[in-house]
């Protein structure tokens, strides 16, 4: 007997997205224009290293683009209380090398945030929390639990928990964290992690390939590549992914001067900056956090302030953003008529981070990755500041409110109030720049506006 | 949408607390009865005639007389509690009904035709004054008392439809006789991975089960929600899916169950009366259907969202089918059973049973297929969402099902594929992923029952039932 067609003819014919069900297979090839990211995820913190850390280390959560937190390595997370939180794991997880994850190693990697050889600003997302009473207790045979006792109520800990920076990796540096793809055998190539939680990617593989931004459109051009991180994109509108990636120019007010603030304004326009020197997706930051969470007040320009005695100062910035260095010879440039002597210092982003942890520096021109909610975005710029004192006073207040809506507006109030006295004047905001090929599709995006890869479906050929 | 939104409504509670899992909770919860689609409508229609003159007489026109009556009860109790002295009036035309509702001591008349188009419940009509001024004479001209135009519209619902539908027939349908009509049979907090329907409780009328990542719920053939059941217990799957996936197969009143999200599946039965799921085990196996009295058995591709080809039976049979499959739909008539399957590369086939299904043919199948009886002429339809990928506006259509005797006589691919389709209509808000064919009750056609991924996330089931032109 033969089987026959159920009605071929009468059926609408696409063969290109022939298909009610996402298809699954393929090798996704994706161009990066950067250099290899620090394995330590909180150095890996420009969205395109976020983006692709995301996909072998996730945190305990994630955030979609609705900013609704979903567990990833936990199971739940739930409120006990207003100052404790308590993670449920989910049992089995274990990392590509078949080692086991458990609560030890969450503890371990939020722990390495505060640590002096790798202190970040990111440890202000676990500020409220007592790392000293973090205890872990045992639910039954293999499910683990993590109580986070807080010294203050502090409801945005749960969306913070899910920042990149805080993804989960094991000790060991060469062991990668859990996420939908896990290294494979051959160098450059991720495959998918049957096992990951959340189901694995559609894609079977994804070729990752470093270059420089013409490189990446190149292979776009030449289908090398069918999704390339890095390129300069479209200017932020109102359905784009939000910036998040917020620059400040840090310094050390003892260092440069009463009036460096002043000075700084009425010489350097920075809707300059992103007009000519930071590609697009960018905006000007007139507010301490970036309008993605906050409207930007216009800058009434200072008069020039008299020059004073000449200042020779450092400007040190990251020298894996190309862009940072055109900024800081801006700002070389044109604060040199009112007697400042900027020389600039490029250092890697690591060597950054030190520097700021210990002080050293005069400027820095200083990029991190923002939180989608102001409360916990107020707290990352005033780490970043340098005005950790700041936190324990401004904090309690801002998380006593119950209402995320009046958290929201009490963090902004906050922000535009203690912007003249942080030591920090807010450049710029990037988001991620991204060029996909027609053969993708269904590329969503997180809360953070990064591109979900592991949603990506590979369309045949 | 990403795919990652799909589990935004389930966790939205852990931002939240277990207050919002409770909110959640009451989405699917029932519907007070005073909010049905025909109160709702009789409440609005009765506001817009409170300045009538009493008596008032009432005209009703629908397409089915069932509806036509229930609508012009409920609207009469309205309006009796307005103190309007309200009447019904039985009449071959609009234009007939002035002259009745004068003959019976009415002063003012509101004629109404009562219809149900596209998921949406209208009453429109109007209202005039019987009253004749006696000078007038031949002329008999209207007085310049208030006349009104009504109108009134809300979203349908399964009991609306159910007095809507068409009786069932026994001839075969031609292309443009069908009509089917949808309405809302509940909402679920997250997209669905299968749906079934079956009779649970023994009254001739299919009920509803959908599986969820989180979750498994049943629903009375008018939307209530008769049980639901967390599945979370029976623990995570050490190869899920990023869809949600899973089977539903209900024989004898027992719902065996397997979803892709968890490590086993689980056999049930429904305690009506106490509002609740009874275990009866857990199960390895997934239930991918029934094949007449025969539970068929298979297993999920690992960390997909399709089943593999092999199949098997408690009794021992095994059966292999071409390659991994979205769905698998079976219908039994006299002359022998039919199965639809629709593989997960996108193709689809047609046979006379498991052992029959043999070719794999190029062609354009969705995920949501299945045989229905949608006439209630005793054979199957075929009906089908589109087999585009998220679809800007999805579609349901009915096509009729080759007969079997062109299945066993077609020799190419195309052979006895059905050439005209008997109905088309739109699936609002979302994407079907799912379908099934529910029975309404003796002398009715099957229902179509569709769960709709919208999204935001959550999910809704649609009926669609034919109706009377």
């Amino acid at each position: 007997m033969l089987a026959v067609i159920a009605a071929s003819s009468a059926l609408p014919c696409d063969d290109s997205l022939a298909a009610s069900r996402a298809r699954y297979g393929g090798n996704l090839r994706l161009a990066i224009a950067a250099r290899p990211a620090d394995a330590n995820p909180s150095l890996a913190d420009a969205p395109w290293d976020a983006a692709l850390l995301s996909l072998t280390a996730k945190p305990i959560c994630t955030l979609d683009d609705g900013r609704r937190i979903h567990p990833v390595l936990a199971s739940e997370i739930s409120w006990q209380g207003a100052i404790k939180l308590q993670i449920a794991l989910r049992p089995g997880l274990r990392f590509h090398d078949d080692a086991a994850l458990n609560a030890k190693e969450i503890l371990a990697s939020w722990s390495r945030l505060s640590q002096p050889s790798s202190k970040s600003p990111y440890r202000a997302l676990l500020f409220a929390a007592r790392p000293e009473a973090l205890r872990v207790a045992s639910a039954g045979a293999s499910q683990q639990l993590l109580e986070v006792p807080l010294t203050f109520a502090w409801p945005d800990l749960a969306a913070s928990l899910c920042h990149p920076a805080l993804a989960i990796k094991a000790a060991a540096e060469s062991r990668a964290g859990i996420g939908p793809f896990k290294p494979s055998s051959n160098a450059g190539e991720l495959e998918a992690n049957l096992g990951f939680p959340l189901g694995r990617p559609f894609v079977d593989r994804l070729s990752v390939a470093f270059t420089d931004e013409r490189g990446a459109a190149r292979r776009l051009a030449l289908r090398q590549a069918q999704v390339v991180f890095g390129t300069a994109g479209q200017r932020p509108s109102a359905d784009s992914p939000p910036a998040l990636y917020a620059t400040y120019l840090a310094f050390r007010a003892e260092r440069v001067g009463a009036d460096f603030r002043q000075a700084f304004d009425a010489s350097i326009d920075r809707g300059d900056l992103t007009r000519f020197f930071v590609p697009a997706p960018s905006v000007a930051m007139n507010a301490l956090l970036p309008p993605a969470l906050m409207p930007q007040p216009a800058i009434q320009r200072p008069p020039v302030p008299a020059p004073g005695v000449r200042r020779a100062l450092t400007l040190t910035f990251d020298q894996s953003l190309p862009e940072q260095r055109l900024v800081a010879e801006r700002i070389q440039v044109k604060l040199h008529d009112l007697k400042y002597a900027i020389a600039l210092r490029p250092v890697p982003r690591a060597q950054l981070r030190a520097a700021w942890a210990s002080g050293d520096f005069d400027l820095m021109l200083h990029a991190v990755l923002l939180p989608p909610f102001a409360a916990p975005a107020l707290a990352v710029a005033i780490e970043l500041a340098g005005a950790r004192e700041l936190l324990s006073a401004e904090l309690p207040a801002i998380g006593a409110l119950v209402d995320a809506g009046e958290r929201e507006r009490a963090a902004l109030e906050r922000a535009r109030a203690l912007l003249p006295s942080l030591s920090l004047i807010p450049l710029y905001s990037q988001a991620i720049g991204i060029q996909a090929s027609s053969e993708v599709i269904s590329l969503g995006q997180d809360g953070y506006g990064l591109p979900a890869l592991d949603d990506a479906i590979l369309l045949p050929q | 949408m990403s795919i990652r939104a799909v589990r935004a409504a389930a966790w939205l509670a852990v931002a939240m607390g277990p207050i919002a899992l409770g909110r959640l909770a009451l989405s699917a919860d029932p519907r007070p009865p005073e909010s049905t689609a025909l109160v709702r409508v009789s409440k609005s229609v009765s506001a817009q005639l409170s300045d009538a003159e009493p008596p008032l007489a009432v005209y009703v026109v629908a397409g089915s007389a069932e509806l036509a009556r229930s609508f012009a009860t409920l609207l009469i109790s309205e309006l009796a509690a307005r103190n309007l002295a309200p009447l019904a009036i039985s009449a071959p035309s609009a234009e007939a009904a002035e002259a009745g509702a004068r003959s019976r001591g009415a002063r003012s008349l509101v004629r109404l035709q009562v219809a149900l188009s596209n998921g949406v419940l209208q009453a429109r009509g109007d209202l005039i004054s019987t009253w004749v001024n006696f000078w007038s004479g031949q002329a008999g001209a209207r007085s310049g008392r208030p006349a009104a135009v009504i109108y009134a519209s809300v979203e349908a619902d399964a009991q609306v439809l159910a007095l809507a539908a068409a009786a069932a027939t026994s001839a075969p349908l031609k292309a443009g006789e069908l009509q089917l009509e949808t309405a809302k049979l509940a909402d679920l907090p997250t997209w669905t991975g299968a749906l079934a329907a079956g009779d649970l409780n023994g009254d001739g009328a299919d009920e509803i089960v959908a599986l969820t990542n989180d979750e498994i719920l049943a629903f009375s053939s008018d939307g209530r929600l008769l049980a639901r059941r967390d599945h979370r217990g029976l623990g995570d799957s050490p190869v899920p899916c990023r869809e949600p996936f899973g089977a539903i197969s209900i024989q004898s009143r027992r719902i065996a169950y397997f979803s892709a999200a968890r490590r086993k599946g689980e056999v049930l039965s429904l305690d009506a009366a106490g509002g609740e799921f009874r275990s009866l085990g857990a199960v390895n196996e997934v239930p991918v259907g029934a094949q007449g009295q025969t539970q068929i058995w298979g297993s999920f591709v690992p960390g997909r969202s399709a089943f593999a080809p092999e199949l098997w039976s408690a009794g021992g049979e095994r059966w292999s089918v071409p390659g991994p499959f979205w769905m698998l739909s079976f219908f039994s008539v006299p002359n022998g059973p039919r199965a639809l399957i629709a593989f997960a590369d996108g193709t689809a086939s047609w046979g006379t049973g498991l052992g029959d299904l043999r070719r794999r043919v190029t062609t354009n199948a969705a995920a949501a297929m299945a045989l229905i009886d949608v006439d209630g002429d005793g054979e199957p339809e075929l009906v089908t969402t589109s087999s585009r990928y998220r679809p800007e506006a999805d579609e349901l259509r009915v096509l009729p099902a080759p007969p079997q005797s062109s299945a066993r006589s077609a020799s190419t691919p195309d052979g006895g594929a059905p050439s005209q389709e008997l109905w088309r209509g739109t699936i609002q808000g979302g994407w079907a992923l799912q379908l099934v064919g529910a029975r309404a009750g003796a002398g009715r056609p099957d229902q179509i029952v569709v769960a709709v991924w919208m999204p935001d996330g959550s999910a809704q089931l649609r009926v669609f039932r034919r109706v009377a032109p």
